[in-house]
């Protein structure tokens, strides 16, 4: 028994270690720092201290405008890109385990190769794909006779999405491919002794039967839209209209280090953690509901 | 029939909108600027790779290739010995029992939820105060922690290591340490690969604890060199070839690692999300 | 071929970098700039006082990136002796402890010298944080040739710059350009109008970026944009640097650093730029604004104070320092001290401007600023929130309601830093 467990602290260690140094230790510290603050009176001018100010920092950040805009921009991303992500995989796993699909593996492939391509390249690549001048795609759509800036205040968002979609949607169907590939095929062979055909099979039966792990994609999905930083960072930089400030998590980096006022920096880091906190919560619940189901 | 069609019509078009950007980022870096402003890439006079490669490589007394290889120490370097603390946490967690272990699987589980980017500032704040801030110490510790690596190493070793292999090991009198180096991680060996490459990866990606953590530019990481032309690129035209094929050659190595082990990738994915 | 001691060669530096020498009291003086010149001025400075050596690094503008520098360096222990850094930046600094309190260490001399105006952009709650350099009163720089070929004379006046644009706008012409980033050119112009985007009452801010003064400008150059009169593009952008080379947009409006900026970035334009005040409100009670200022800063972790200071007040009140850094040919500084303002005609070149006398129609500006204008304690932030809304204009925004939301996101970080603050 000893010798097993100077051999779990030996293997063990190392991890426990990480997590305290590079997880909880930060999280504390933020928690820490959110509560106090380089505090000023009156102008400021050499009399900062080091100060307890109670939940000042989250009445601020809850009453920022900016921050409050960068919450809505967040929504409005997830409302758009979260349905198309799923619905687009699904639809395309769905294809794939119909059996109709020619090349099957290779089309897989292709289409999950976007996923390997780094995601600050990826925006590279799609900023230049609209950027006018640069761009075929919008020389073609001029031959069209079709004029849209992708740059644009109405196309913000929607440009953001498309690179999250290319990047993500092949990994996403690939995902869905593999669940409906563990369902038994008894299960689908008694569907269809019922008469329903392959369209009535796949949505009555085959979506149902793989409802956890959509629910998991789902719930991932959410918490990276809560995390969209580098897409927009990189865009900030070439059009005016992504302010520094544009969703939760630049406005943490723009906080911390634009404006120097880490206590402000940290409780909006931490009105972000309890929300994924919360979604993770979601996620243990509902994967060990789905598992039992 | 026309259900059939349709259907490889639909995967036809998802293939193609997946492949054509990287197929534009081939061509747009064989060419010269004014043949990107142009988007003539088919005109063989024009086709001026070599060129844009010498000067991705020249350009400010050849950063490209220092960070390059900064890259490739962080992403090598932390997927190598993270993978392994990963697997070894795992197997722990798969085959010994100890007090708090589900309470501590299940700090495990919280952490992967938790986006890495929150826990950047306070970080950066402790790497500060002990004076690592803007060393390669600063990126290469916080990437080791992989909490999703512990999750997969544990469904891996509960998959591939069979307890009476263990049992065996333990009659015959090796240490604990010894059979899981002899043999749990030999077996383990497809899992620590898959680990390994999911964390290549992200160390590869990795763009904002670089950003808050380095500000000596020779230590910067291929993302945030990038990064940083982009910005320049603005004002200097001339930076987006240089953009264009740097781009290039740092997602090479990404897609041929994924390319030829799309086995291990899978086998990640899979062992991840659909449990 | 990646070679092992290449890579062990990476670390190395990596381990080595960091280390700095501002904290020994007996090594030469660390200076960060980004002004243009100044490595001619550290230079005469080092063969003049070889035993009292500065070392420059040129570093990039405080927008650009040179403030986080900065802020990273001094929460690190290893900020430099000296800092170049533009008025607006200064509060921040000031009250982030990063400047040094330096009222004591300031002579009596370059306190006469520089002139109160100078003096109180460096100033709060009574204590000095940095040494003027500049003190650059707004210009009119604008092409001789085209407003000559179509009959219009220079404008004094803002009406009759309205009028002028009209005229030109017909003949396909803008007659200046309208900057969304440029927060700086509209503080100037707010400045002159009499507003005050912060003030300061006893012991706490106050805040309006919406006042008489300011709405008045923001109305008047919206006025010009609703009519389409102005060219709408980022100041130093290729769209606008081609208009200006083009001889699609006819005048430049920038505070005097800016004149030798304009020769350098439209050379072919040489001969045919002049240079006139820029137009008033009121003739009858005429006032100037600037787009910003220089000063230098001695940071509060340096170990050599006195002699930073040394070099600091030399930089701003010697002969050799301004002869020396408009040598460069690079620069078009406008000295705080008057006393420099003849060594400075007679080194500078305006054959840019046909020969016009740059320093003599400066000076007499000069007289005309006032000190009645305070920086935010975050002004790179303002700047960005007002940025953000100025590049809205083209869908429907103004530049009122740019200020307003600018103003709402900037209460925030000062309510947070504990400042007392309050709307006038």
């Amino acid at each position: 028994m000893i010798r097993q467990r100077s051999a779990v602290g030996l293997l063990l260690g190392p991890f426990v270690a990480l997590l305290l140094v590079v997880f909880l230790a930060p999280t504390l510290y933020a928690v820490y720092l959110s509560f106090f603050a380089r505090s000023h009176t009156g102008l400021g001018f050499g009399n900062g201290r080091t100060a307890f100010v109670g939940l000042r920092n989250y009445g601020v950040v809850l009453t920022d405008p900016s921050f409050l805009q960068g919450v809505g921009v967040t929504l409005l991303y997830s409302a758009v890109f979260i349905p198309l992500v799923i619905v687009g995989a699904l639809l395309l796993a769905l294809l794939f385990d119909s059996g109709v699909v020619r090349l099957r593996q290779i089309s897989q492939t292709i289409l999950f190769v976007p996923h390997a391509v780094p995601g600050i390249i990826a925006t590279v690549l799609w900023l230049y794909l609209y950027t006018p001048g640069i761009s075929p795609v919008i020389d073609l759509m001029r031959g069209l006779d079709l004029e849209v800036d992708f740059l644009g205040l109405e196309m913000v968002v929607p440009s953001l999405v498309n690179i999250a979609l290319w990047s993500g949607l092949g990994y996403t169907t690939v995902i869905f491919f593999a669940a409906l590939r563990a369902v038994p095929r008894e299960v689908l062979e008694a569907a269809a002794i019922d008469g329903a055909g392959p369209l009535r099979a796949a949505v009555t039966i085959k979506v149902p039967l793989i409802r956890g792990t959509v629910v998991t994609v789902l719930i991932f999905t959410v918490i990276a839209a809560l995390q969209l930083f580098t897409e927009p960072m990189l865009l900030s930089k070439v059009t005016p209209l992504i302010g520094p400030r544009f969703t939760p998590n630049m406005y943490v980096y723009d906080a911390a280090f634009a404006r120097n006022n880490h206590s402000l920096a940290s409780a909006a880091s931490v009105l972000l953690l309890v929300v994924c906190c919360l979604l993770s919560f979601a996620v243990t619940r509902g994967a060990s509901r789905g598992g039992r189901a | 029939m026309t259900g059939r069609i349709t259907a490889n019509v639909v995967i036809g078009v998802g293939a193609l909108y997946a492949l054509l950007p990287l197929v534009w980022l081939l061509l747009a870096s064989t060419v010269d600027t004014e043949t990107l402003f142009a988007s003539d890439f088919f005109s063989l006079e024009n086709f001026a790779l070599a060129d844009n490669v010498q000067a991705l490589f020249t350009q400010e007394k050849g950063i490209y290739g220092h960070r390059y290889l900064n890259s490739v120490l962080y992403a090598a370097g932390g997927a190598a010995v993270g993978s392994l603390i990963s697997t070894a946490a795992g197997y722990v967690f798969d085959k010994f029992s100890f007090t708090g272990k589900n309470s501590l699987f299940a700090l495990v589980l919280v952490s992967v939820m938790v986006p890495a980017a929150v826990l950047a500032l306070p970080l950066y704040l402790m790497a500060s105060a002990a004076g690592v801030a803007n060393t390669v110490w600063s990126v290469i510790i916080p990437v080791l922690f992989n909490p999703f690596g512990v999750y997969l190493a544990r469904v891996f070793s509960a998959a591939y290591v069979p307890n009476e292999v263990l049992e065996a090991a333990r009659v015959d009198g090796a240490t604990e340490i010894r059979s899981f180096v002899s043999v749990g991680l030999r077996m383990l060996a497809p899992g620590y690969v898959t680990i390994f490459l999911f964390q290549l990866t992200s160390i590869w990606n990795n763009f904002f604890l670089p950003l808050v953590m380095l500000s000596d530019q020779r230590l910067y990481p291929l993302s945030l060199g990038l990064y940083s032309w982009n910005s320049l690129a603005n004002i200097d035209p001339d930076y987006y070839p240089l953009m264009v094929v740097g781009s290039m050659f740092a997602l090479v190595p990404l897609v041929l690692a994924f390319l030829l082990l799309q086995r291990y990738w899978r086998s990640g994915l899979t062992a991840g999300s659909v449990k | 071929m990646i070679s092992r001691r290449g890579l062990l060669a990476a670390t190395g530096l990596t381990l080595l970098a960091g280390c700095s020498s501002t904290m020994d009291p007996n090594g030469p003086l660390l200076f960060w700039s980004s002004l243009r010149g100044t490595n001619t001025v550290v230079d005469a400075w080092n063969s003049a006082n070889p035993r009292e050596p500065v070392v420059l690094e040129t570093v990039t503008s405080g927008f650009a990136g040179g403030n986080a520098k900065l802020s990273n360096a001094a929460r690190a222990g290893n900020a430099p002796d000296v800092v170049s850094m533009a008025d607006a930046d200064l509060p921040m600094f000031a009250l982030d402890g990063v400047a040094a309190d330096v009222t004591d260490l300031v002579s009596a001399r370059s306190r006469a010298e520089l002139g109160e105006v100078a003096w109180s952009g460096a100033t709060f709650g009574g204590k000095v944080y940095g040494v003027p350099l500049d003190l650059p009163p707004l210009l009119m720089l604008y092409r001789e040739d085209l407003l000559r070929d179509h009959g219009v004379e220079v404008p004094t006046t803002w009406d009759e710059f309205r009028d002028a644009a009209r005229v030109l706008k017909a003949r396909g012409i803008h007659l200046t350009a309208f900057h969304p980033n440029g927060y700086n050119l509209l503080a100037a112009h707010v400045m002159q109008a009499g507003g005050r985007w912060f003030d300061v009452d006893r012991d706490s801010w106050v805040v309006n970026f919406t006042d008489q003064g300011s709405l008045r400008a923001a109305e008047y150059w919206q006025g010009l944009l609703d009519e389409d009169l102005l060219f709408l593009a980022p100041g130093s952008s290729q769209e606008w640097l081609a208009a200006l080379a083009g001889g699609r947009v006819a005048a430049h409006l920038v505070s005097v650093w800016g004149v030798a900026a304009l020769a350098s970035s439209v050379p072919g334009g040489a001969g045919k730029w002049r240079i006139a005040p820029v137009p008033q409100w009121d003739p009858a009670r005429p006032s100037i604004g600037r787009d910003g200022a220089s000063l230098h800063v001695i940071t509060a972790e340096s170990t050599k104070k006195d002699r930073a200071m040394r070099f600091v007040e030399w930089m701003s009140t010697s002969p050799e320092a301004i002869t020396a850094r408009l040598s460069s040919g690079r620069s078009s500084l406008f000295p705080a001290s008057p006393k420099l303002w003849g060594p400075a005609s007679t080194q500078f070149k305006t054959t840019f401007y046909g020969g016009q006398d740059l320093y003599g129609l400066a000076a007499r500006q000069y007289e005309l600023q006032h000190g009645d204008w305070t920086w935010g304690p975050r002004m790179q932030s303002t700047a960005t929130s007002i940025h953000h809304g100025l590049a809205r204009i083209p869908y429907g925004t103004t530049i009122a309601r740019a200020l307003r939301d600018a103003e709402a996101e900037t209460l925030p970080d000062m309510r947070s830093l504990g400042l007392a603050v309050r709307r006038s």
